[in-house]
């Protein structure tokens, strides 16, 4: 069973399992994107990732997403959404591919890629926020 | 004719229509029609969990035929079962299951 988030919700704590990630995410989906857009990543298949950022002082203030709802897309962007917030950049810049499939073992190997995916559209937006700070 | 099951509904769908009359007519070569598919919804997905009696024949049955054999993705991630399926059984969502008939697409869908 997958480790407990950070954060108590009616005294009972977030857990880090792909459904539970997937019933946030998708609420998460839906809310109005960020102040910092990254740019949209498109498998071959036609799904579909952006992140957007809030960003405050070089740290991290908010995540959100577009994502295709598919199950395993969505609970790794969650996850990542659920993760970054008071990281610096450079912080949130280590997070992988590799690290998301280790967090959800459940995500069966066929569908992993979308963790590839989720990653490379998180690095766009983090791109787009340092490029912003350094404007 | 060809025909894919849909195991929408829960109580005895599996234990019986399942176990107990579609799977020995499958075995039996005796089901009258064949069967190119059987998607699973809710705690249904609890008989493609490796080592379940009535899913281990299913498994045999449907390799054997090459009947696909589908768990609805969330149903299984909300249930934390989605890495403990038989070998080789995919889990998937309504574009999966499309795709993966596509090649051997059923004339009728029962959902039961």
């Amino acid at each position: 069973m997958a480790e407990n988030a950070p954060g108590l919700c009616c005294s009972a704590s977030q857990r880090l399992t792909v459904g539970e990630l997937f019933e946030r995410g998708l609420r998460r989906n839906r809310e109005q994107e960020l102040s910092i857009l990254g740019t949209g990543v498109e498998s071959v298949d036609g799904i579909y990732a952006r992140f957007s950022l809030d960003v405050v002082e070089g740290q991290v203030a908010g995540v959100g997403f577009r994502v295709t709802t598919c199950t395993a897309l969505v609970a790794y962007a969650e996850y990542i959404a659920e993760l970054m917030p008071g990281l610096r950049l450079e912080a949130a810049r280590e997070l992988s591919a590799t690290k998301l499939v280790e967090v959800l073992p459940d995500v069966p190997a066929f569908r992993r890629d979308r963790a590839v995916l989720a990653i490379a559209a998180f690095r766009s937006v983090l791109l787009a926020a340092e490029s912003d700070q350094y404007a | 004719m060809k025909v894919a099951y849909i195991f929408a509904t829960q109580r005895h769908t599996v234990s019986y229509v399942l176990g107990k009359m579609i799977l020995p007519q499958l075995e039996e070569n005796r089901h009258g029609v064949s069967v190119v598919g059987m998607f699973f919804f809710e705690d249904n997905n609890y008989v493609l969990v490796d080592g379940n009696p009535i899913g281990a024949r299913l498994h045999k049955v449907a390799k054997e035929q090459g009947i696909l054999l589908m768990g609805c993705d969330q149903c299984c991630y909300e249930r934390e079962i989605a890495a403990k399926l038989f070998p080789g059984i995919p889990i998937g969502c309504f574009p999966d299951l499309y795709k993966a008939l596509s090649g051997n697409m059923p004339d009728q869908v029962i959902t039961l």
